[in-house]
């Protein structure tokens, strides 16, 4: 009983011969949409991708200012090791914070009117 | 004591590249808008906006989820809060897929040390021929692609990284889960073992990668803890990542619709997030095979989003989201069960039956916490999304 199983690894899955694996990048099932035209969904997508790009870059500057003032030089290696530490964190996480609500702010407008009874 | 030092641990081996890992972190603050500020507004212009105008157009304010969710529909505050949202449910998995990839076969290979070792003492038991029930093999639940139970390779362990590091990627932008795997199981140990009650044997349904299970374990010690699945990707990174942990827990490949162990076998069975994605005939299946494999005098437990009969119908078409566009079409039919008859129905007496809203342990004063263990009020706190407190349904069997 439970107590006395033996230990298996089974699979499913037979050995691919070693090639690197390549995960899916879509979900089965229907992939939904919001808009009336489709195209639009499409181009939402391809804006938040967007977003979040310059998010990386951003960081990615951050950590080079951050190393010239440390070192006075770059090295790409430093970049590709640099972890930020938690009050570094914190900042980088209120400046993508605020930048989410600059390049989205127009979802905010109209909650805003409301608010103030327009 | 050190026996588990030498295998290196799957649930701390992702190496992500600087720009992977600030990706990962966008996802986060993004879902943390989302889910928080974004959400606020949604409310707002229902309110203020479109809830008058349907009672202007019919006389009356929507009555249900459905309904607002037709008045929502094209409101462009909903499609760009829903884009927003689905979105970044993609990007959630994205941002750790290009990582696993690289590092598979270390991981793969980090898991089997695990399992050969075996230094804690738990087991693996893996079941080829296991059916995968349609509710998790025909669509891709949580749009996380491949799901929890596909392999791309032998001894594969790709989606139960996937899923452990998107699922802490999912969670980083949210004050009470950060940094806290597994706050759910921590939660219900926590009150249970604050009640005094003491499970010999325990059981978790639906572990996936058993981030769960295993505080089970740790406030536990002397129990003899189970965790099943139907994901064998899951199932071997969760025991993998225990064994390097230090925690005997004995994973197994099984449906909880129909398990393997004898009658009144457990002291306590629970879950986390897991009826959901069930159908609800499978749901009914679970809880009649939970009443047969309990032990008299033991507790059944689940953790859950809450039915929508105790929650406003606006908080109703918020969480329902998720059965329309998060590849949880079982979502809203659930949470419309009547929780208690469908307990009953399966074997349980109505004077037996709990349901307990419990804070987040890691996140609520210690005084608090004891304050609703003691049942001394409710915690004023909103269920999931908005906050820190955990919906359990379940009951005693006698």
């Amino acid at each position: 009983m439970a107590k006395a199983r033996k230990k298996t690894n089974g699979t499913k899955a037979k050995s691919n011969g070693g090639q690197p694996v390549r995960l899916p990048i879509h979900a089965k099932g229907k992939r939904a949409g919001f808009y009336r035209d489709p195209a639009n969904d499409q181009i939402f997508s391809f804006i938040i991708m967007l977003t979040q790009e310059l998010s990386v870059a951003m960081d990615r500057i951050e950590t080079i200012e951050r190393l010239l003032d440390k070192n006075g030089v770059v090295r790409r290696k430093d970049i590709e090791a640099y972890r930020p530490g938690d009050a570094e964190e914190t900042e980088r996480t209120a400046r993508r914070d605020a930048y989410i609500g600059r390049v989205f702010q127009i979802l905010h407008e109209e909650a805003e009117k409301l608010e103030a009874g327009h | 004591m050190d026996a588990h030092a030498n295998i290196k641990n799957v649930g701390r081996m992702l190496d992500s590249t600087h720009d992977e890992v600030h990706r990962q972190r966008f996802v986060s603050v993004l879902r943390k808008k989302v889910l928080v500020d974004f959400a606020k507004d949604m409310k707002t212009v229902y309110e203020k906006k479109v809830a008058g105008r349907h009672k202007r157009r019919t006389g009356k304010a929507p009555k249900d989820a459905r309904e607002i969710r037709r008045a929502m529909l094209h409101e462009p505050v909903f499609e760009a809060w829903s884009s927003l949202r689905y979105n970044a449910q993609y990007m959630t998995w994205w941002s750790v897929q290009p990582a696993v990839e690289r590092q598979l076969p270390e991981l793969i290979q980090a898991a089997k040390d695990a399992h050969l070792a075996n230094p804690a003492g738990g087991s693996l038991e893996l079941d080829n021929k296991l059916h995968i029930p349609g509710y998790v093999s025909q669509l891709d639940v949580h749009q996380m692609p491949g799901c929890f139970q596909t392999e791309f390779t032998k001894d594969d362990v790709a989606q139960g990284a996937v899923y452990f590091y998107g699922t802490t990627v999912f969670s980083g932008g949210l004050a009470h889960r950060r940094g806290n795997k597994g706050s759910v199981g921590q939660t219900i140990a926590q009150y249970l073992k604050h009640k005094g009650f003491k499970p010999k044997r325990i059981l978790d349904m639906g572990c996936t990668a058993g981030s769960n299970t295993m505080p089970y374990k740790e406030i536990f010690p002397q129990a003899e803890v189970h965790g099943i699945d139907v994901g064998a990707p899951c199932l071997r990174f969760g025991h993998a990542r225990a064994e390097a942990e230090g925690h005997a827990i004995h994973f197994s490949q099984q449906s909880a619709e129909k398990t393997n162990f004898p009658d009144n076998y457990f002291d306590l069975i629970t879950s986390s997030f897991f009826f959901h994605e069930l159908s609800v005939p499978a749901t009914r299946n679970v809880l009649k095979e939970c009443h047969r494999i309990l032990k008299p005098g033991g507790l059944v437990l689940h953790m859950e989003l809450p039915p929508s009969a105790l929650t406003d119908a606006y908080y109703n078409f918020y969480l329902d989201w998720d059965a329309f566009y998060n590849n949880e079409p079982h979502y809203e039919a659930f949470r419309n069960l009547d929780f208690p008859k469908t307990l009953v129905e399966a074997g349980f007496k109505k004077k037996d039956l709990e349901m307990i809203r419990i804070p987040n342990y890691a996140t609520t004063k210690p005084e608090e916490f004891k304050a609703v263990v003691e049942g001394r009020g409710q915690t004023a706190r909103r269920d999931h999304g908005g906050g820190a407190v955990w919906f359990t349904f379940g009951g005693w069997k006698r």
